[in-house]
């Protein structure tokens, strides 16, 4: 056989180009998918949490991939664990709502199926369209490769640090709040859904889905609210379009605060392609959002609201995913998300709204249920479960914002749910129009509506510690700008972000700043200012400010 | 405090305690038969704080008052018991940067009791070196008045202290005496420690029975 001789300053350049190659290439060692657990029986090794890539919380475990032989020391280590399998880098990573037997049966069959805990079962699949070779009435999460989470672990035998439960107290804003609790319209959320409904099939990959998503859109624009698109691609192999729609009440005082509601537009059915009427899920949900947004763009609040219709959620939350990340790159300030997800059928009287938070949310929860009992009474279950990620809210909880998904139940026990015969003939308009106004009481709450004299802005804090030898001290030093109009102000502080403000200063404050002084240290502490006029008037609180937990163990400063 | 570090406490206190009784009953038996057993002294010093998480609070230079009562009970060795007072004010630091030029004032007190054993040698007609070692319980208490907060505890420790006698006449002696402790107390919300003892160089008088 004849083989060319190569000349040696071409074999020279291919060893280089084979080293430069063998340099660039990513280490040989996989990396495998791990559940580790969030109650240890001892503080796992930090080098080895270093390694741990968080993809997802559960209620009970943190999903994590990490390198291979770093997972094989963690028995060592007694980290309490499971090392679920290999991953590669082109795996497509779903949680799937269910742990019954025979759904994980059925599952086995498109993909490596892994049971995280009663409700939620991890998919590990070659490709990303996974939703049309499973059955309809399961939900889909597709995981990003990596969340914002940041890993945290209990101690065995040492109680979850709660935080305790504060009343929650209301700006003077808030007295409108009734008014526009009343302007909400069970006619028009119904003729929102028949609207939504009339597209006939709402499936993300289908043209009268876009044409869903421009409707809703221009519903938004006739309402004078500042609408766009908000585009994205999903899927796999095949690339599919689609589009979020993003409204946006700006905010007068502190825009950059943002409150959001949101809700699915898009459907699915177990003929998804022809008909898919989705009338509960989603244009309920979304039809609550349309009617906030047409009662409060007739307001004007301190913080900017968003009301956002999703795309693509019923493919793997893809929409709301593309959202909470850009968010989360951008440096959005979101207050908190309401997700409405199926808020219009009710099989049996009263129907309460579930409130599905985690850990981090449970004071949205706390929020939505004051706010509803004091000017929308419904009833409404607060349900805290990490491992309920199958709807919009579960992509801000990956990237650490607090949010909440309404839900009739948090089991869906709609016969309708993902069929094409989830119509509006099937819903319940009181409830969902119940829902709707205790969601605009939540949201105008959050976002504070306007009232005189304005807020501070440019509030800041920062904080000075004394010591002595076995005390320790903080002095915040609050300062804000003056306000036109304000004669004082009062200075507020809690421990809990948004909840429980206690006024610092005894008498009213006259100037642009106060000194709290001889607070325990290493606790974290948020402020707010309200303006007093000279009727003895006071406004709304302004943005929050937080100072953190300061370091005792800090040099001294002489 | 936990109850059971307060309890060792105690413990201690209470043996101290019952040592000295029976010192003192030992001497106050033989003093007739052999005088000159017992021994009262009392010294006002200056004491130099070893760390600065003291120091830059109160100042390098503080004033002790100790009262020592010495029993004798072989020829060369006595044992001693014995409290110092110290009290100081002064004013917090600022930890980390400082944002305004504002402090707060506090105070400390410090009461230490202390137990053990020297030997004494004389080298002059009048004068006489003495060397000894103990152990010291001490109980702080540093109050910050404006912001009406106090804390005390009990810490624990060791002292060791060298002494010079000078007989002036009679029972009276003049004496100079410099002392180290270590006692170490943990600061607040920290994993260190400071030492409430020190380099304590003092001067008094001394009363033999």
């Amino acid at each position: 056989m004849f083989q060319p001789r190569r000349p040696p300053a071409a074999r020279g350049c291919l060893i280089a180009l084979s080293l430069a190659l063998l340099s660039a290439w990513p280490s040989s060692e996989g990396s495998v998918l791990v559940r580790v657990d969030k109650v240890q029986p001892a503080a796992p090794p930090p080098a080895l949490v270093a390694s741990m890539r968080v993809l997802q919380e559960f209620e009970q475990a943190w999903l994590v991939r990490m390198p291979e032989s770093d997972a094989s020391r963690l028995a060592d280590a007694r980290v309490s664990h499971a090392v679920l399998q290999p991953v590669g880098d082109q795996d497509a990573l779903f949680v799937v709502s269910t742990s019954a037997a025979a759904d994980l049966e059925a599952l086995k069959a498109v993909a490596t199926v892994w049971r995280i805990d009663s409700a939620a079962t991890l998919l590990v699949a070659k490709d990303d369209n996974v939703r049309e070779r499973i059955a309809p009435r399961l939900h889909l999460k597709r995981l990003a490769d990596a969340s914002d989470l940041e890993l945290t672990f209990r101690l065995a035998g040492r109680s979850a640090a709660v935080p305790r439960a504060r009343a929650t107290a209301y700006a003077p804003g808030t007295t409108r709040i009734p008014e526009m609790v009343s302007l909400v319209s069970a006619q028009t959320i119904g003729d929102t859904i028949k609207a939504l409904e009339s597209f006939q099939t709402r499936f993300a990959t289908m043209p009268t889905c876009e044409a869903a998503g421009t409707w809703l859109r221009d519903s938004f624009t006739a309402f004078g609210l500042d609408a766009e698109r908000d585009p994205f691609v999903f899927g796999s192999g095949v690339q599919y379009p689609a589009a979020n729609v993003v409204a946006t009440l700006g905010g007068r005082t502190a825009p950059d605060q943002v409150v959001i509601v949101a809700g699915h537009y898009d459907s699915t059915s177990n003929d998804a392609s022809r008909l898919a009427p989705g009338a509960d899920d989603n244009a309920s949900g979304t039809a609550a959002v349309v009617e906030l947004a047409r009662v409060l763009s007739r307001y004007s609040f301190d913080y900017t609201i968003k009301f956002i219709a999703f795309s693509a959620e019923e493919w793997g939350l893809y929409g709301s995913r593309h959202y909470a990340q850009a968010a989360k790159s951008a440096g959005e300030r979101i207050i908190g998300v309401v997700n409405l997800d199926m808020v219009g059928y009710t099989d049996r009287l009263p129907e309460d709204l579930d409130l599905i938070v985690n850990s981090r949310s449970e004071w949205l929860a706390n929020t939505f249920a004051s706010a509803a009992a004091a000017w929308a009474p419904m009833p409404t279950l607060k349900v805290v479960n990490a491992s309920l990620t199958y709807s919009d809210h579960s992509p801000f909880w990956d990237q650490g914002y607090s949010a909440l998904c309404g839900i009739e139940d948090a089991n869906p026990s709609n016969p309708n749910y993902h069929r094409t015969y989830d119509t509006f003939s099937t819903l319940n308009m009181d409830f969902a129009s119940a829902v709707a106004r205790a969601s605009l009481a939540t949201i105008a709450m959050l976002a504070q509506p306007f009232a005189t004299p304005a807020p501070p802005s440019a509030v800041t804090v920062q904080s000075q510690v004394l010591g002595t030898m076995f005390m320790r001290a903080t002095t915040a030093y609050v300062t804000w700008s003056a306000v036109p109009g304000a004669a004082s102000y009062n200075v507020y502080r809690t421990t809990t972000s948004r909840a429980g403000y206690v006024r610092t200063n005894r008498t009213p404050v006259t100037g642009t700043s106060f000194a709290d002084r001889f607070l325990p240290a290493g606790v974290t502490y948020y402020y707010v200012v309200a303006s007093v006029d000279g009727n003895g008037n006071e406004g709304n609180y302004s943005k929050e400010i937080a100072l953190a937990a300061t370091t005792t163990s800090a040099t001294r400063g002489r | 405090m936990t109850r059971s570090r307060l309890s060792r406490v105690y413990l201690i206190l209470a043996g101290v305690a019952l040592v000295s009784l029976a010192c003192a009953s030992s001497a106050a038996a033989q003093s007739a038969a052999s005088p000159g057993r017992v021994a009262l002294s009392g010294t006002v010093g200056v004491f130099v704080p070893s760390n600065t998480a003291m120091s830059d609070v109160y100042g390098s230079r503080l004033m002790p008052v100790t009262a020592q009562v010495d029993v004798r009970v072989v020829p060369d060795v006595a044992l001693f018991g014995g409290i110092r007072w110290m009290s100081a004010d002064g004013q917090a630091v600022v930890l980390g940067t400082p944002v305004v030029n504002e402090t707060s004032t506090t105070s400390l007190g410090v009461t230490a009791f202390r137990v053990g054993a020297e030997v004494a040698r004389a080298v002059a007609p009048r004068w006489t070196l003495a060397g000894g070692a103990g152990i010291v319980i001490a109980r702080y208490e540093e109050t910050w008045p404006d912001a009406g907060r106090a804390v005390n505890n009990h810490s624990s420790g060791f002292l060791v202290l060298a002494e010079a006698r000078c007989a002036v006449g009679g029972k009276w002696s003049v004496i100079g005496r410099v002392e180290y402790a270590s006692v170490r107390a943990n600061v607040a919300d920290e994993n260190s420690a400071v030492n409430l003892g020190g380099v304590d160089a003092s001067a008094g008088v001394r009363f033999v029975f």
